[in-house]
């Protein structure tokens, strides 16, 4: 039977156990083998010497199997990143590089793109009620529809979310676009009703 | 008693209250028995007995006043941040007061909370029935005062209440919205969008709003977090002009961009330590998964919402995550979103992390310029400046000083003096409004430390010679053909 995750460190614990049990025996006899005390005289002198002994080892291999908490932390890539340092030479240049021309913002900018590559992206990796919600507004706002030929969709996307017309010099970018076309087809047939919208009929943007 | 000691027992009190807050928004998102309240009462009672330890007088009282928590007078702020649902109960039931004995162990505080959340108790603290209830669920270590006959319990507004009721409608909204993603309900997102409006309507500035967010230590579903991103983005868009339903836009677009976290296990969120593989391929999901739980909603939701939702982890260049089937250029509104996101993450404290300073995090930032449109992230720091409005500066002449207001240059802050040199009161009448950078009393005043509630860090002199003109800004920001024909609609204004 599969152990799982757990079964194998229990398993890796017993193994633990059981080697430093060894070592405890080894370094008990291999203290008293190279005594030159005889075995009695020698537990005479002081009886838990052995045990002392043996508890240093086992603690020393203890030591070596758990990694210091400085040492997790240095190869620990999460808490390296998360440990910012900075120079002062980056504040001595801050004000320098926040300044330059004062280009014009708009926090509108781009929003009909993103929109209609977001919900191209979800046609095509979405499923259920995200993906049905997504052929939904790809109809409302984009006037797509379940009978959109492939190549108009193929055009749409090309030139609103790509900014390229679609060329036949890259035919892999072309096949990768037609691959996209028909998932977003195959989301429009399964989501949509049957009315016929043709691109360009109501043609709008993202809802306001 | 000494100062040191108050402020020892004030902050044992501070964060015994935090977590009955983390307590009764567990029970409400998790359910009675899940592990996180089992861990977040854990916590209360560990904190229970740390304030009795310094000395707290026991039991422990806390007192909710309309939208606050007090505690012997003192206004316990942060922890009222999140307290709506706790403080919505005490009010439904008239509790003025509760006070909690040290002998209080984590299934009395589960009782506790039984009494004051679930319906059926909703009569438990009345006078004729408190001591059969308190009796019947085996309470002991719990005392409860009822509000004065014919009080609301509603005390008279203070100037700071109105923030704080602002950021608690944020907060509250955000919690419902993320706990109804969590199961499968529609949204309210009529509710964020009104809340949103409430908040522009009312607050100019929000730099009140964003001190009061410093102190927000419950932090569920990242609420925290994304009220703070909300507010960061308000500040620039309304700088930069934005209308009313713009600002709208950006407010509820920022204020739900993580409302993918809703769908990632709370084991995996929370994690103080490094994510496994399979764990970060869920923390990775959430973008797409927020962008799904907007789409799947039957009322409208703003195209800005499920942008931000879905790019706020991309860069200009396409890094980041998560990867789409077609090129996504993320709008003006996400790529806001992803300055404030990154902003906030690094300003503020995390089990695993310190806070930076606000010009570290901006160091940190321009180092990676990158993975952000420079354009965005210059402004946002144009905006805040490098020393946010409501920080604490030392000065090179030895004093203490907090930050007012912006000035012409994002380095050269309008200060108050809170203290002379070397940490020495100010004499009576001494002026104490300056501007950094402007002449005053003979010398012109530079900024030379900042500090946060735990570290203060050197600021050393800035280079303010007259930079070269930035012109690689296409090059940073419009690799895809969409970007760069938004670059070249958009044109140099007269420089500030």
């Amino acid at each position: 039977m599969p152990r799982n995750a757990g079964d194998g460190r229990e398993a890796g614990n017993d193994g633990l156990r059981a080697a430093g049990a060894q070592w405890q025996r080894v370094v008990q006899t291999e203290v008293k083998r190279s005594s030159s005390l005889p075995t009695a005289m020698f537990d005479a002198c002081d009886p838990m010497l052995e045990t002392r002994l043996a508890e240093s080892a086992e603690s020393m291999l203890n030591r070596l199997h758990e990694p210091q908490a400085e040492v997790v932390a240095a190869t620990d890539p999460t808490a390296e990143k998360r440990v910012e340092r900075v120079e002062p030479a980056e504040l001595t240049a801050l004000p320098q590089r926040i300044a330059g021309p004062d280009l014009v913002l708009n926090v509108g900018s781009g929003l009909p793109e993103e929109y209609l590559a977001i919900l191209t992206d979800m046609c095509c990796v979405a499923t259920g009620p995200a993906q049905a919600g997504a052929a939904n507004l790809l109809q409302r706002d984009f006037g797509l529809s379940r009978t959109t030929d492939v190549a108009e969709l193929a055009q749409l996307l090309a030139q609103r979310v790509q900014g390229t017309e679609p060329s036949a010099s890259d035919p892999v970018a072309e096949a990768a676009l037609e691959g996209v076309c028909l998932r977003v087809n195959a989301a429009l047939s399964l989501h949509l009703g049957d009315e016929r919208t043709h691109l360009g009929d109501e043609q709008r943007g993202p809802n306001p | 008693m000494t100062k040191g000691q108050e402020k020892l027992q004030l902050a044992a009190v501070t964060q015994f209250a935090h977590e009955l807050v983390a307590a009764t928004l567990n029970r409400e998102l998790h359910g009675r028995d899940s592990q996180f309240v089992g861990d977040s009462l854990r916590a209360m009672v560990t904190a229970l007995r740390r304030a009795a330890a310094v000395g707290v007088d026991m039991p422990l009282e806390l007192r909710f006043a309309g939208d606050r928590i007090d505690f012997d007078g003192t206004p316990l702020v942060g922890p009222s941040l999140q307290a709506r649902a706790l403080l919505s109960r005490c009010r439904e039931r008239h509790i003025a007061a509760l006070a909690f004995g040290t002998g209080m162990d984590t299934d009395e505080a589960n009782r506790c909370l039984d009494l004051l959340l679930l319906p059926q108790h909703e009569q438990a603290f009345s006078r004729e029935r408190r001591d059969a209830a308190f009796a019947a669920l085996g309470i002991q270590n719990l005392r409860a005062t009822p509000c004065a006959p014919g009080s609301s319990g509603v005390r008279e507004a203070e100037p700071t209440d109105q923030a704080l009721h602002r950021y608690q409608d944020l907060a509250d909204c955000l919690q419902q919205n993320h706990m109804r993603a969590r199961r499968d309900m529609e949204l309210a997102v009529d509710a964020a969008e009104d809340v949103v409006e409430r908040t522009v309507a009312q607050f100019d500035e929000p730099s009140l709003l964003l001190s009061l967010a410093a102190q927000d230590d419950v932090d569920r579903f990242t609420v925290g977090h994304s009220v703070r991103v909300a507010l960061l983005a308000l500040q620039v868009a309304r700088a930069l002009g934005a209308d009313r339903e713009q600002l709208v836009h950006v407010g509820t677009a920022a204020l739900m961009h993580d409302i993918g976290k809703s769908k990632v296990p709370q084991q995996i969120l929370f994690k103080p330590g490094a994510l496994s593989t399979e764990e970060w391929h869920w923390m990775a999901q959430h973008p797409r998964l927020g962008a799904q739980i907007l789409l799947e909603q039957h009322s409208e939701v703003n195209a800005s919402a499920i942008g931000a939702a879905f790019c706020h982890h991309m860069g200009p260049t396409g890094r980041g995550y998560p990867q789409p089937t077609v090129p996504v250029a993320p709008s003006g509104i996400s790529r806001l979103v992803r300055v404030c996101d990154v902003f906030e993450a690094l300003t503020s404290v995390r089990p695993y992390k310190r806070a930076l300073t606000p010009i570290e995090a901006y160091a940190v930032m321009f180092r990676n310029e990158q993975d952000f449109d420079p354009a965005w992230l210059r402004r946002f720091a144009r905006t805040l400046g490098l020393f946010p409005t409501g920080s604490r500066v030392h000065l090179d002449c030895g004093s203490e000083a907090l930050v007012t207001a912006q000035g012409e240059c994002p380095e050269q802050p309008r200060v108050r003096l809170l203290s002379g040199p070397g940490g020495t009161a100010l004499p009576a009448g001494h002026p104490t409004e300056l501007a950094i950078g402007a002449p005053f009393e003979g010398r012109v005043p530079r900024i030379s430390g900042v500090t946060t509630h735990d570290r203060c860090i050197a600021v050393p002199e800035f280079d303010l010679a007259e930079p070269e003109v930035l012109t690689s800004h296409a090059n940073h920001a419009c690799v895809s053909t969409t970007l760069a024909r938004d670059a070249a609609a958009i044109r140099p204004a007269a420089s500030t």
